[in-house]
């Protein structure tokens, strides 16, 4: 049998971790197990990549497809006017959106970790404490931001002109140039718990001789987490930025619950998800199908392209440190 | 692809009564440990903060709510009130996309965890041509956005008649849930002892029974994680929601959120729809929370 020569092909490559007692399992067995994901996986992820590159491809009446287009819906995104504004602004914000969140998740996350690491009494409270906004819906926390950030009645201009810093008490999301980072800092707030846990484990596998062994040689507490624990976290950083960066170039809800469907103001909030989905859902032109299709199969190719890179030098990154 | 387990390396030499630390270095110990408490009271005392807000909010009345911040309630506790939960309660539109939320939550859910258990344990567990392949397609569909879906999908749903129902939204939750789901528990259980497998295998088991005696009980605390990872994606999904579900089928993220669209100030349907929209996910989280964190590190596994 065919499929019998290509396992016992396989069998020799991995012969170590194989047992001899196992068997070739029967094809019933195999449609059992994988159909139900396969038959969604090629229904609901397959066929619409496929589908939305069709799509982008071909000119629009409304829900109807007419003829062959080319790539003049790519070209309407690249070339000079007023679609590659909006869309090199909004790709602008996710980059932004996404150093930001990275530098404060990272840093703070970090920060946290290691203090929870040093902490005695309470671990457990305080580590519930950070991750609790993980369980808030992004709508639920860009309102409730909205509520703390209200320049009348919120609770962070309150307690700025409380201990006399009146001239701090600014308009966090209304003001073009602060509504950007107002959302980042937003949105670090509700995801710190994911690097805090992440580097916690990652510190509490580093053994404790390594640093006492630097200490008896005389190394100051910043050296040691400079020179050995820092090293030692690197393959989770480039695990919590892979993470982060396709969750980032996917944001949507809190920026829609705090800035509205335009990201306002002034469209200084605006990102990809938002752009697309105004043009998919928000849009009177008729080739509005063909648009939105374009723009989705271009943030595909741009997130699938940038990940397998990342994982690409994060594994010889790792490698390196072996 | 490397499996989870961090390769301790062996350990230092034991240094010879390593922190032989004077007694002034032990004071300086222990009070710099008592700042770090105290930092982290504080953080987390702020990190609660807005949610504690958003709580206290929901029970004041429209008209304080307008007249004064919620910290109010501090010097004037007579301000609380249940009146907005309870006319909150009384609005069918509201129970309605609660008990939706509920009816497309529990089938996303379980659905993914019973299709991805028995996908992983193909992909653990047995041998057929393609295998690798396959897995590596698995973990690639990773990262293919959810908007790239959205159209194809809606056109599909369209020609089926399931535009707007339940139905579809959870169909499309479970098709999007299942690589991450299908990637972390093929990884946990590929670190099942084999032995444990083998033996169960002599005594004659079916796969079957294997599947439902050695790997599923082995696997539950990863099989919970993803529980609850699954759950809390659906439970505050708002763009497949915005999306897919109809009126009669909207949940609460999509209710709230066309709230805010009027956003005429009314606090008093919104800081307690908000408030109850929680309360589900954190008797989640506090029932399964070992699982939970066990989840955050496992899923990031690569």
């Amino acid at each position: 049998m065919v499929q019998a020569g290509g396992v016992s092909s396989e069998r020799a490559a991995r012969g170590r971790r194989r047992s001899r007692r196992s068997r070739v399992p029967s094809v019933r067995l195999l449609v059992f197990l994988l159909a139900p994901a396969l038959a969604l996986y090629s229904v609901f992820i397959i066929y619409p990549l496929f589908s939305s590159l069709q799509y982008s491809l071909f000119s629009w009446a409304g829900t109807r497809q007419l003829g062959f287009a080319g790539l003049e819906n790519f070209e309407r995104w690249l070339q000079p006017g007023l679609y590659r504004e909006r869309l090199l602004r909004a790709f602008g914000h996710n980059m932004i959106f996404f150093a930001g969140t990275m530098l404060l998740q990272t840093t703070l996350g970090l920060a946290f970790a290691v203090l929870l690491h040093r902490s005695r009494a309470g671990k457990r409270f305080l580590q519930t404490a950070f991750t609790l906004p993980h369980l808030v819906s992004p709508i639920v926390v860009g309102y409730l931001w909205s509520l703390m950030l209200s320049p009348s009645f919120g609770a962070v201009n309150a307690g700025l002109r409380g201990v006399g810093l009146e001239s701090l008490a600014l308009p966090w999301t209304g003001d073009p140039a602060l509504s950007l980072p107002t959302v980042i800092v937003v949105n670090a707030w509700q995801w710190v718990g994911f690097p805090m846990l992440l580097f916690g484990a990652a510190l509490a596998g580093i053994p404790e001789e390594y640093g006492n062994a630097a200490r008896v040689d005389g190394a100051s507490a910043w050296q040691v987490f400079r020179k050995i624990t820092f090293p030692l976290l690197i393959p989770a950083i480039g695990t919590v930025s892979v993470l982060t960066f396709v969750g980032n170039m996917n944001v949507i809800d809190v920026i829609y619950a705090m800035q509205g469907s335009q990201g306002q103001p002034a469209g200084s909030t605006d990102v990809l998800t938002l752009l697309f989905y105004r043009t998919a859902f928000q849009n009177p032109d008729p080739a509005a199908i063909g648009q939105s299709s374009a723009l989705a199969v271009l943030m595909f190719v741009f997130i699938f392209g940038v990940s397998m890179l990342a994982i690409r030098v994060m594994r010889r990154a790792e490698g390196r440190l072996r | 692809m490397t499996t989870g387990t961090v390769q301790a390396p062996a350990p230092a030499e034991p240094v010879a009564g390593a922190p032989q630390r004077g007694f002034a270095s032990r004071i300086v110990g222990r009070l710099s440990g008592g700042a770090v408490q105290v930092v982290l009271v504080l953080l987390a005392v702020f990190w609660l903060l807005p949610t504690f807000g958003l709580l206290v909010s929901s029970l004041r009345s429209q008209q304080d709510n307008n007249a004064s911040g919620w910290w109010t309630v501090f010097t004037e506790p007579a301000q609380l009130t249940l009146t907005n939960y309870a006319e909150l309660l009384s609005d069918d539109t509201f129970t309605a996309s609660f008990w939706n939320t509920v009816w497309i939550t529990i089938p996303s859910t379980l659905l993914v965890v019973v299709i991805a258990s028995l996908a992983a344990y193909a992909f653990a567990w047995l041998e057929f041509p393609g295998r690798d392949w396959l897995f590596l397609l698995v973990v690639a569909l990773l990262v293919v956005p959810v908007q790239v879906a959205l159209i194809p999908v809606a056109k599909l749903y369209g020609l089926l008649g399931i535009f707007g129902s339940i139905t579809g939204v959870v169909l499309f939750h479970v098709a999007f849930g299942l690589p991450f789901a299908i990637f972390l528990l093929r990884n946990f259980f590929a670190g099942i002892p084999r032995d444990l497998l083998e033996a169960a295998r002599m005594d004659g088991g079916t796969e079957w029974t294997i599947f439902r005696r050695v790997v599923f009980p082995l696997g539950g605390p990863a099989i919970a994680s993803l529980g609850i990872f699954q759950f809390l994606w659906v439970w505050n999904d708002l763009l497949v929601a915005l999306v897919f579900a109809g009126t009669d089928a909207q949940p609460m993220t999509k209710a709230l959120q066309s709230q805010m669209r009027q956003f005429t100030g009314n606090i008093d349907i919104l800081a307690p729809g908000a408030f109850l929209s929680l309360i589900v996910p954190l008797v989640v989280f506090f029932a399964f929370q070992r699982y939970f964190v066990q989840g955050v590190l496992a899923g990031s596994v690569k």
